[in-house]
């Protein structure tokens, strides 16, 4: 019963970190029709800043801890401003409607040039930006001490999941994206303003990878290669939940989290693979993914 | 919905792709391959200036795109053609005609590999018969009937002589000439570049090695008597004045004489124990032959002139244990020179191998570099540019050497060759000009070095290739802390600042010059490092590797290019247990001390423990490491139960499910080899959490973490370094010097891999000094550094290094665990406590025994206090 209730936790814990990852990048799909796998350095770059505000922030060490919370959301939001409008007008916004190969390709460009330009910009040695982690204190839950850091970053992933889908179905904004997602050619035809759909998404993408990223830089060593980890993470979720939909990223996250959780209290030798195998299952059962997108209803 | 689920199935294909490709990502890799000359040529005062003067600016290698053409005289899209003068026919041809088929054979072999960016090497001999007059007319005839690129190794110094004005009115240059005259160098001449040693040279280096080597007292010298002997024999003679010993007889003979019998009488009369013979082959022998006649048998040191086969082939037994000057490897037996017999026999199936066709082959490399460092159209103005930006170079056939654009001497060095049988054999190493060590940038003040004697035949450089991490997750624990101390040290020893025992700069005098290699990119791509660094940076010798799955890729190769090589900190116990090598060694223990160690450490210090979990990345390093560690523990304490095992991905970075695991198992002992960004990851997910509160947790790795987590890692953990390193360092004068400059360069202390580092690098010093010293005070060969090297036992930074395993090739050490204690503000790291040392004895299996069989069977043999 015990361990049923870590893995629980455990499982919640990891899903909400996943869910983090992996949002931003099945929204980009869903609306550019890209895979963007610079999702990973984008990821690794909101760590990054995230962890130099607060290492600065604690430079002085009198000042009110938790506003380095704070700090982590700023850096996210810092990250998505001033990369990802430049990236996608600049650079994405060439690719849309063309062979999936080579949007692949050019933005696996991009991750190799983010990767080496995160080393000319913050060099090869660690950022360590812990303190947020241990600041709010334990919960002891089934013996098994909890940083109460998991709880906000649990609240944290659905806060952004609900306001990402309040965002997309509860404002005009929100409904202008969807028509695009429908159909662009249409939507343009009847006004839709569809550079702007596409900058606005990518950007508030770009923050939520760089969200993930800056939460996470208080649990770890902040080093080069970070994002390459990622990445394959929050390829899987998002295909387990289907490409595309916000709502089977949270799915997917919650399956894998709660899996994996269970096989590293069960059978520890399976976690290496258990992602994959959740992976390849659910793409043999269905290929498009537990929450298809409307895919269907085009001619 | 076709495309929706082609994404899925191309996402997990990427996904696959960065599973696998994460370790070879591609990185940018740091050395520089050797640098096309960048420094603009100042024509210095030349002689007759042509009015067509070179200007002075390289032309800047060409795009690749760019299209081949008729870029300068004797260059087309297609060919490159160059000229050369040498007898033919006449006496002097048994010399012209190696020299010409050795040029040819060479050419013949770039051609069959393609040319130089495309274009085929066309050479046009002319024969001179060795007469100045028809060599000035065959060099017009190859300059303006066959519009030649530029002249190549040319034979004669008068011959050549009398073609410099015309070839620097016509900007030809003039390269690699056979003649070792000083009229090539001096004074500079902008279109001239000589090779050989000048005679000036090798008279003083010969007269050198006749008194310190050879102990000649009584010393006559024969020579030609024309420009090429008198120079030879007028620097010889003048060294041995300026050592304060005349000459007992000086016979010079005409170039045109063919009767010896009376030079070598007025020889003999002189009684000397050494004759210093400056001559051409013919004459040579038959004074050798003279002499044999009359018994008179003095020690023979001859110039490099003569040492070629020809020389036995003439003077048969005469020229039995004769001495002379080669700037050249054996033609016959030198491995090196093994492409050279394949293709001259190729090229020219009854041309036997010889110093003449040798020397003409090196000759021909030096000019196929230059051609292609000289941009993609070359011009004569760019190849001579890319002449100048020669350093260094030598492709093992000849000691190195540069040109510059002051400089067009050549070759500054020259061996002792003894002729038997046919055969010369290197007696020395070669020796000769040194330029003085450079001036490594002053940091603190220190004492001046001891002045100190080269050893003889000391190169002047030493270059060693230094592989360790310098991208990647492995990067920043590891390889930059290793590559750091590599810096600081060479540049330490090269100035002769560290304490003694290696107070003494450089390895034996010569200038270590290191090569930095990226270890990124995985197995595959390291042996391809290695093999190029062996081959084309031409390394001395090669320190390198931290994971082990580089070290057991490139074990097999270290032997089969038979390269000195020194592995300094990978983890793996299989390398010396599996196999025996020659040419490499490990300065350092492999991980068996780490697991070992800590068995024995928690074992001393929980007597009652019974339960232990583990965490360790999911590849050979975590898993051997477990094995050792848990299959020690339940040899020292049967009965202990395990926990929780956990195997996370390496570099998985997020650790709560697996620390929610080792929280829940409440194991006595919690086992980890993490290392890097998942070591500093686990403690800082874990500590806040309580991770070793109530379970001992045991880092094997943990000393690399103490000086960047500070006053943030908490009372109780236990902590290894892989050996006694870092926090666990000896207080010697070594150890607290090398921490104190390490200390001042990087403003963070070393760490293991630091340590690891210093000892391959003072092995390797003291291995050398020591092959030196057994060598009777000259430079050894590389097999009396590795018979130097054997079960050597060394003074390093962390205590003294037995060289005790593998056959005297792999290291033992000590190893040290230690408990965190309180933080140390003045030290900026926790203080360790109930520190444990174990002698190298006790956690190390004897000779012959693998490791595991070893903790297997109960640590046979173990001598613990």
């Amino acid at each position: 019963m015990n361990t049923l209730f870590i893995i629980l936790a455990d499982g919640l814990v990891y899903a909400s970190w996943l869910f983090l990852i992996g949002v931003g990048l099945t929204l980009i799909f869903g609306v550019l029709r890209i895979l963007n796998i610079a999702h990973g350095s984008l990821y690794a770059l909101g760590a990054y800043v995230g962890a130099v505000l607060v290492i600065a922030y604690f430079q002085d060490p009198d000042r009110w801890p938790f506003a380095s919370f704070f700090l982590l959301l700023v850096a996210a939001i810092l990250v998505g401003l001033v990369v990802g409008p430049p990236l996608e007008r600049g650079l994405l916004r060439r690719m849309y409607g063309r062979d999936p190969a080579l949007q692949l390709i050019v933005t696996y460009a991009v991750f190799l040039i983010l990767e080496d330009l995160i080393k000319v910009l913050f060099g090869v040695n660690p950022y360590y930006a812990y303190k947020p982690f241990g600041l709010l204190g334990n919960v002891s839950l089934a013996g098994v001490n909890y940083p109460y850091y998991y709880l906000l970053l649990l609240l944290v992933a659905i806060t952004a999941g609900v306001l990402l889908w309040f965002f997309v179905n509860r404002t005009r904004f929100g409904r202008l994206v969807i028509a695009v997602i429908h159909d662009a050619e249409v939507s343009t035809a009847l006004g839709i303003n569809l550079p702007r759909i596409y900058v606005t998404t990518f950007t508030l993408g770009v923050i939520l990878a760089a969200l993930g990223g800056a939460f996470t830089a208080p649990m770890i060593a902040v080093v080069p290669g970070i994002g390459v980890e990622v990445i394959v993470l929050a390829f899987a979720v998002i295909v387990i939940g289907g490409l595309g939909s916000p709502e089977g990223a949270a799915l997917g996250a919650l399956i894998v989290g709660l899996v994996r959780a269970a096989a590293v209290h069960l059978v520890p030798e399976l976690e290496l693979f258990i992602i994959y195998l959740v992976m390849a299952i659910v793409l043999l059962v269905r290929p498009q993914g537990l929450f298809a997108q409307a895919e269907v209803r085009r001619i | 919905m076709f495309r929706q689920r082609m994404y899925s199935w191309l996402s997990l294909l990427v996904a696959l792709s960065l599973v696998l490709g994460a370790c070879a990502r591609p990185t940018p890799s740091a050395p520089e391959a050797p640098a096309a000359p960048t420094e603009a040529a100042t024509p210095t005062p030349a002689p007759p200036t042509p009015t067509s003067a070179p200007t002075s600016t390289p032309v800047p290698p060409a795009p690749t795109s760019e299209p081949l053409t008729a870029s300068d005289v004797g260059i087309t899209p297609d060919t490159i053609v160059l000229g050369m003068t040498a007898a033919q026919t006449g006496p002097v041809a048994t010399i012209g005609v190696p020299l010409a088929r050795g040029l040819q054979a060479y050419f013949d072999y770039l051609n069959a590999q393609g040319g130089i960016n495309g274009r085929k090497i066309k050479l046009i001999v002319e024969d001179d018969q060795y007469t100045p007059a028809n060599t000035v007319a065959a060099v017009k005839k190859l300059v303006e009937q066959d519009n030649i690129f530029a002249l190549v190794r040319p034979l004669g110094t008068a011959q050549t002589a009398a073609i410099l004005d015309y070839a620097a009115e016509k900007n030809l240059p003039v390269v690699g000439i056979a003649s070792g005259s000083s009229l090539w160098s001096v004074p500079f001449k902008k279109n001239v570049f000589g090779i050989q040693p000048t005679y000036a040279l090798e008279g003083k280096l010969m007269a050198q090695y006749a008194l310190d080597m050879l102990k000649a007292q009584r010393i006559a010298v024969f020579h030609q008597d024309d420009a090429f002997g008198k120079e030879g024999a007028e620097a010889f003679i003048a060294a041995l004045k300026a050592r304060g010993v005349e000459p007992v007889a000086v016979v010079p003979y005409s170039p045109t004489e063919t009767d010896f019998s009376s030079h070598a009488l007025k020889l003999q009369e002189a009684k000397p124990d050494l004759v210093f013979v400056y001559a051409i082959v013919v004459p040579a022998s038959s004074l050798l032959k003279e002499a044999e006649k009359n018994g008179f048998k003095p020690k023979w040191l001859l110039t490099y002139v003569l040492a070629d086969p020809i020389l036995p082939f003439l003077a048969g037994t005469a020229a039995e244990g004769v001495l002379a000057g080669a700037w050249i490897v054996d033609p016959l037996r030198a491995p090196e020179a093994q492409t050279y017999r394949d293709a001259l026999k190729k090229a020219f199936p009854d041309e036997v191998p010889g110093g003449y066709s040798l020397s003409s082959w090196v000759v021909g490399e030096v000019v196929a570099t230059a051609l292609s460092a000289a941009g993609r159209n070359p011009t004569r103005e760019s190849f001579i540019a890319a002449l100048e930006g020669l350093k260094d170079f030598t492709t093992g056939l000849t000691p190195p050497f540069s040109y510059s654009d002051s400089d067009h001497q050549g070759i500054k060095q020259l061996a002792v060759v003894e002729q038997h049988g046919g055969n010369w054999t290197p007696v020395t190493a070669f020796f000769g000009e040194a330029p003085a060590v450079a001036a490594a940038p002053t940091a603190a003040p220190a004492p001046t070095p001891a002045p100190i004697a080269s050893p003889e035949g000391a190169p002047t450089e030493i270059k060693i290739g230094i592989v360790t991490f310098l991208s990647g997750a492995a990067a920043a624990p590891f390889g930059i802390p290793s590559r750091n101390a590599a810096e600081i040290l060479i540049e330490q020893i090269n100035a002769g600042r560290a304490p003694a025992p290696y107070n003494t700069p450089g390895i034996g005098t010569a200038r270590i010059v290191p090569v930095y290699i990226d270890e990124a990119g995985g197995a595959d791509k390291q042996v391809a490092e290695y093999r190029r660094l062996v081959t084309d940076e031409k390394v001395d010798l090669v320190i390198g590797y931290i994971s082990s799955a580089d070290c057991l890729a490139v074990a097999p190769v270290v032997e089969e290019l038979k390269t000195l090589t020194v592995f300094f900190d990978c983890g793996t116990n299989q390398i010396f247990e599996e196999a025996d090598h020659t040419y490499l060694f490990r300065t350092h223990a492999h991980q068996i001390i780490d697991s070992v160690g800590a068995a024995r450490y928690v074992a001393a210090k929980k007597p009652d423990l019974s339960t232990v979990s583990g965490i360790n990345q999911n590849y050979a390093w975590g898993q051997d490491s477990w094995n050792a560690f848990s299959q020690a523990l339940f040899k020292l304490k049967p009965g202990t139960v395990i926990g929780t095992i956990q195997f996370p991905r390496l570099l998985a970075g997020e650790f709560s499910a697996e620390i929610s695991a080792l929280l829940a198992a409440r194991s006595d002992v919690i086992h980890s080899s993490f290392w890097g960004g998942d070591l500093e990851g686990l403690l800082i997910q874990g500590i806040p959490r309580g991770l070793g509160k109530d379970s001992m947790l045991v880092l094997t790795t943990g000393d690399t973490a103490l000086p960047r987590l500070g006053k943030d890692i908490p009372p109780g953990l236990v902590i290894g370094a892989r050996g006694p390193h870092g926090a666990f360092a000896p207080d010697t004068d070594l150890s607290r010097w090398f921490k104190q400059v390490y200390t001042d360069r990087f403003s963070v202390r070393p760490v293991y891999p630091s340590y690891h580092m210093s000892q391959a690098l003072f092995g390797v010093k003291a291995a050398y000094e020591k092959a030196i010293a057994d060598n009777g005070g000259k430079w050894p060969t590389v097999e009396q550094v590795i018979a130097a090297f054997e079960g050597l036992e060394f003074e390093t930074p962390s205590g003294v290094i037995k060289m005790a395993l593998g056959k005297g090739h792999q290291a033992v050490e000590p190893v040290a665990y230690g408990t965190t204690g309180e933080f140390d503000p003045a030290l900026g790291e926790v203080q360790l406590v109930d520190v444990m040392v174990f002698p190298a004895e006790c956690v190390n299996p004897p000779e012959g025994i693998k490791s595991l069989d070893w903790i297997a069977g109960g640590f046979q043999g173990a001598q613990c206090p």
